[in-house]
């Protein structure tokens, strides 16, 4: 219950309501769960402990979605900052691309990367060595071009909620532009790095429909978890994919507890 | 010191006029205006935080139009104190110094002067969240004066405090600014609290600056009929004016006036509050029969709005005065203006 000094019978009244929300939501999940947990048996478990695939899968899919948070992080810091703070020609239209991959179906950008790929900028980059399609490393680049614009977008309303003036005073104070943005705007603004890391890890984690299009599912080399749950499911073995998707579960949230703690949070 | 010449700027509608200005060097100098006339944007030119679109700025010499921020010796203290909130007291005030490289015993010397001087050594390992007030004015003074700026802008420094902790902070910002003899530019919109620290004043109104002087000055002679609002001067009336004997006859319609200064046509008055003196009814040529509208006491003075057919005009009175003649609305009294209470305006059309 909130700390609050005055607690008449509305007050409690209020307080009760908003928590029946949040209980209602947390009771829907945890049945959605209990109803995987109750499903799956120790024999299916112990399988996808045992199976030297899932394990390879679950190693690429911690470091692709790890690697990818960082990626656009770095990308998403500055994003957000320029979309913020400068007023310049293109800067709605810049904003609404920037948004595009959070309401297009993924699908759509492993498609586009798989054609672009094929054309001659596709090609040339592929003859310099950076060859992408159906490679390790095209899983993050997929990963990144889907999940960075969550980044961007909770990092730039992070800026836009950021007082101006505390840079403005540390230019009076003696710092440049960069020491004013690296000293006093990213350091306010470290609730929504946090946030954007978040959004950007769990979406890469979950991510499957253009990794299929654009790196394929081969195992031991291009299977992620979200891609062994579909190729689980698709011989009939539900009692392993749902297995497995209790392994994601448990990993993101471990993950997201991290992230949190990491950005200095507290665990209460 | 500073010297302002040809400024202009303009963000969206509005814009700062051609804005010529000089601020001599130890000068605690108070920009004034209504919000909106432009002063926190002539601040921030100074700052160096916007450009300028046309104009000079000169410290001490030196061109600074196009110098950046940490390069014009200034101290900033923004309207909100903007501190650095994720920081304590004690990183607040020495941001600065540690930016500038100033060793860990100098940052600490300095450190503990400022708080000595501000009152606020027991709050240097404090953080900025919980502090009051007139606690966080204090830490963003100091905080501005750490690297000893030339200069000092301070924006509306003390709207956003209680009326006894502003009247004891524009105490301190005196005694600071004589103590470190930095030059001070104030930014304020409260004639009290202009009066309480500036040695000088400039008024800007929508963008140009419209009288520069001491308080006394612009007091004394205001530039138009708009200043002589916003220092609560007195009433503004618009009368014809007809020579005689070196001075000139005043009529404004309900009752006429005598001036010693000559002019003529159609002319502003101002009509000086604290100088018209009141008396019992008593029809005298050269006197004004009016009716109280409304009385107001306030800390030094009765303000009473007097209605003498269909002109309203006000005076200042002091309360023993006001006692004496046991005034209440809806009474009958006789007004009376002397040469001096009349001040007329240069030019014809009123601001």
């Amino acid at each position: 219950m909130p700390s609050h000094p005055i607690s008449g019978p509305r007050s409690r009244l209020f307080s009760a309501g908003i928590f029946a929300f949040l209980a209602l939501f947390l009771l829907m999940v945890l049945a959605l769960l209990a109803a995987d947990v109750a499903y799956i048996n120790l024999d299916a478990v112990k399988e996808v402990l045992r199976s030297r695939e899932i394990r390879a899968a679950v190693v690429l899919s911690l470091w692709s979605s790890t690697l990818t948070m960082v990626i656009a992080i770095i990308f998403a810091v500055p994003m957000g900052y320029a979309l913020s703070r400068y007023r310049f020609p293109g800067r709605i239209l810049a904003d609404t691309i920037v948004d595009l991959p959070i309401v297009f179906p993924p699908l759509v950008v492993g498609l586009s990367l798989l054609v672009f790929f094929r054309t001659s900028v596709g090609l040339w980059l592929e003859s310099l060595g950076m060859d992408f399609v159906y490679q390790r490393r095209g899983i993050i680049l997929a990963q990144f071009f889907v999940s960075a614009s969550f980044g961007i977008r909770a990092i730039k309303t992070t800026f836009d909620e950021v007082d101006r003036r505390q840079e403005d005073v540390a230019l009076t104070l003696g710092c440049t532009r960069g020491q004013a943005f690296w000293r006093v705007a990213l350091r306010n603004a470290r609730g929504g790095i946090i946030a954007g890391a978040i959004l950007t890890w769990a979406r890469a984690f979950g991510l499957f429909g253009p990794l299929m299009v654009f790196v394929g599912a081969v195992r031991m080399k291009t299977e992620v978890l979200p891609t062994t749950i579909y190729l689980e499911t698709s011989i009939g073995r539900i009692e392993v994919a749902l297995a497995v998707s209790l392994l994601m579960i448990v990993m993101a949230t471990i993950a997201l507890i991290l992230i949190r703690l990491f950005g200095g949070e507290r665990l209460w | 010191m500073i010297r302002i010449d040809g400024l202009n700027f303009a963000v969206g509608d509005f814009a700062l006029r051609d804005v010529t200005l000089h601020v001599q060097r130890q000068e605690y100098f108070v920009l004034l205006g209504k919000p909106g006339s432009g002063k926190t944007l002539l601040l921030e030119c100074l700052a160096g935080l916007i450009r300028l679109s046309k104009g000079t700025i000169t410290i001490d010499s030196g061109r600074v139009e196009h110098a950046e921020p940490r390069d014009r010796g200034i101290g900033y203290v923004p309207q909100d104190y903007a501190l650095f909130s994720r920081r304590s007291v004690r990183r607040n005030i020495e941001f600065g110094l540690r930016v500038q490289h100033f060793g860990r015993l100098q940052r600490d010397t300095r450190v503990k002067e400022l708080a000595e001087m501000l009152g606020i050594r027991h709050l240097l390992d404090r953080s900025i969240q919980g502090l009051s007030g007139g606690e966080q004015q204090r830490v963003a003074l100091a905080r501005a004066l750490a690297a000893a700026p030339k200069i000092l802008l301070l924006d509306e420094p003390v709207s956003a405090l209680d009326e006894e902790t502003r009247e004891g902070i524009l105490m301190e910002l005196r005694r600071i600014q004589r103590q470190t003899n930095t030059t001070t530019i104030h930014v304020c919109h409260d004639l009290d609290e202009m009066r309480a620290v500036a040695d000088r004043l400039g008024i800007l109104r929508e963008g140009r600056l419209v009288q520069v002087g001491t308080p006394e000055e612009v007091s004394r002679s205001p530039a138009d009929p708009g200043v002589a609002r916003l220092f609560r001067l007195g009433t503004i009336l618009t009368g014809t004016a007809r020579p005689q004997d070196g001075g000139c006859h005043l009529e404004f319609g309900d009752f006429s006036l005598t001036a010693d200064r000559a002019a003529e046509g159609e002319v502003h008055v101002l009509i000086r509050a604290a100088k018209v003196y009141l008396h019992p009814p008593s029809p005298q040529q050269g006197r004004i029969a009016a009716r109280v509208e409304s009385i107001l006491r306030r800390d030094s003075t009765v303000r009473v709005d007097l209605r003498a057919g269909g002109t309203l005009f006000r005076v200042e009175l002091p309360h023993a005065e006001a006692e004496a003649l046991a005034l209440k609305e809806g009474a009958e009294v006789t007004a009376f203006c002397p040469p001096e209470a009349i001040y007329i305006f240069s030019g014809t059309s009123a601001a």
